[in-house]
């Protein structure tokens, strides 16, 4: 695997900028196949369009052969990941 | 289908036992035993400065009676309709169950008070007509025995479901009365109250606290009672039978949780006309307007069709404990609604979509056919904007077999922490309910209403 490139995610990712950050990271994944390291250390809320985005991301990303990982998300976010279950679908880089 | 995990408690005292075994009933329940457990205390300590018991029948039949009372108390209590009461109940619709399951508990009682005088009667070598029959002879016990056939009638039509519900209502409310004069007869009678002063005080008390509700709720709540005026926006008709109608606030806006309902009256052309009934909200509390959907089930409901925009409407509440918001700690809910009992759900995901209070929701909206799931898009489309990740299932029951918590079990696969929202008809309530407790979901994990109130 390549070397990843590091997303940040700061603030809220929900129904009103989820599209926003799928183009960015989209983009992103293409030209950079290996992956993306979503760094959510500043991330303070996700949706159930948040985590969307990152369904897409990773799925796109583990197509090429690449794929997404975690790091770093506050004790709000891990808890809707593992509300989710997406903590069991996604991978972690801490 | 494995059984869900069972969480062990430490071994305590019986006390203690009886502290967790109370704090376990719901609500509603917990007031009924505590208030009995006063009464039958207050009622042995009194019994015990009776002297020279005349009958071996004579005690048991005192003890129901103050039960009876006691019982009556507490339901005519759970039927004011109070946004300040209801929480004593866990909920309006909780109490309007309670009501409808211990109501002919307490007449029963009060009915064998009666007969345990038969056998005391008999021993007397007194007629046992004069005891249960009006005017049987010029000895007679008139009064007492009119109380008697009144109640056994009285129960009869109250419980019967073919009455009109507006004649039904009135007719039920004269009950009432009935407790008024059994009460003031048991206090004035009985002797073991008479010999115990704080039994006398307790039993004056729950009779002021039944009296009052009954007069609040039948005499003063149409002229007394918060409501909040609203003005018809649009009616229409979804479905085959499904009618819904816009409100909009003329003064103060009611704020709601989702899935609460509210009660309506029409005050009609003359302003006076006065019938209130339930409806669900299916709007979301964000919304400036107010959505009520309700199936076409009676006169009333069918005369909603005839709203016109701009007519008044008066809306009190809002009412009942079926909201996530009283459940903060579940963070993953089963909900699942059939037919018209999908309308709580409505409102939830309305307010998802700027909820910010992230869940794992599954939702099943069960239905005969598609022409009976009227709000199928409405939740495609809300799903999709929702705060929370919802699963929706259509289920239809024509294309596939009847919904069993087997199904859901087998949808979520683990079954270690969620909670589940059932809102239906009676029937469908009892069934699903049964089968998720035989399946060992906690019962504070199972919350429901079943939208009937008569």
């Amino acid at each position: 695997m390549g070397e990843l490139e590091t997303y940040v995610l700061a603030g809220r990712l929900d129904g009103l900028n989820a599209s926003e950050h799928q183009r960015a990271l989209e983009q992103m994944l293409s030209s950079h196949p290996a992956g993306v390291v979503l760094d959510m250390t500043q991330l303070d809320y996700i949706s159930s369009a948040g985590l969307r985005v990152l369904l897409v991301a990773t799925k796109a990303a583990r197509a090429g052969g690449g794929d997404v990982l975690l790091k770093g998300p506050r004790n709000e976010v891990r808890e809707v990941l593992e509300i989710s279950g997406f903590d069991k679908i996604l991978k972690f880089a801490d | 289908m494995p059984p869900l995990p069972t969480v062990q408690t430490p071994r305590s005292t019986p006390l203690v036992r009886l502290g967790h075994s109370l704090g376990a009933l719901p609500e509603g329940w917990r007031l009924v035993v505590f208030s009995m457990l006063v009464t039958t205390v207050l009622w042995f300590l009194g019994n015990a400065r009776v002297q020279g018991e005349p009958s071996l029948w004579r005690g048991p039949s005192l003890l129901l009676s103050v039960w009876s009372v006691n019982l009556m108390s507490v339901l005519l209590l759970a039927s004011v309709r109070s946004r300040w009461i209801e929480p004593l109940f866990g909920g309006l619709d909780r109490a309007v169950r309670l009501h409808r399951t211990l109501g002919p508990v307490a007449v029963l009682i009060m009915v064998l008070h009666t007969l345990l005088y038969v056998p005391m009667a008999l021993e007397r070598g007194e007629s046992v007509g004069d005891l249960l029959i009006p005017f049987w002879s010029p000895t007679a016990r008139n009064s007492l025995s009119l109380i008697f056939i009144g109640l056994l009638v009285g129960t009869g039509l109250a419980y019967s479901h073919r009455m009109r519900y507006e004649r039904w209502l009135s007719f039920h409310s004269l009950f009432g009365l009935l407790f008024i004069v059994t009460s003031v007869h048991a206090v004035s009678n009985g002797v073991t109250i008479a010999a115990y002063e704080p039994l006398r005080f307790w039993m004056w008390l729950l009779i002021l606290i039944g009296g009052a509700c009954w007069l609040y709720r039948v005499v003063l709540y149409r002229w007394v009672h918060p409501r909040y005026p609203y003005t018809v926006r649009s009616v229409r008709l979804v479905g085959k039978d499904t009618v819904e109608f816009y409100l909009r606030p003329q003064e103060e806006r009611l704020l709601y949780a989702p899935g609460t309902f509210v009660f309506i009256n029409r005050p009609g052309p003359s302003g006076r006309d006065w019938e209130l009934h339930p409806f669900s909200i299916s709007s979301s509390p964000t919304e400036r307007d107010l959505r009520l959907s309700t199936r076409i089930v009676g006169d009333f409901t069918a005369g909603l069709k005839t709203l016109q925009p701009g007519e008044r409407i008066d809306v009190f509440g809002p009412f009942g404990g079926f909201t996530p918001h009283r459940h903060a700690r579940f963070r993953r809910l089963v909900c699942i609604g059939s037919g018209i009992g999908i309308t709580p759900f409505l409102s939830m995901i309305r307010f998802e979509a700027s909820n910010n209070d992230f869940r794992r929701i599954w939702l099943w909206y069960v239905a005969r056919t598609q022409d009976d799931a009227p709000y199928d898009e409405e939740l495609r489309n809300g799903v999709e904007s929702a705060d929370s990740w919802v699963d929706y299932t259509l289920w239809l029951t024509t294309e596939r077999e009847r919904l069993t918590a087997r199904h859901i079990f087998e949808e979520l696969k683990e079954f270690d922490d969620f909670a589940v929202m059932l809102c239906g008809s009676p029937a469908f309530i009892r069934g699903m309910a049964r089968q998720f407790l035989d399946a060992g979901l906690p019962p504070n994990r199972l919350i429901a209403e079943d939208l009937f109130f008569h």
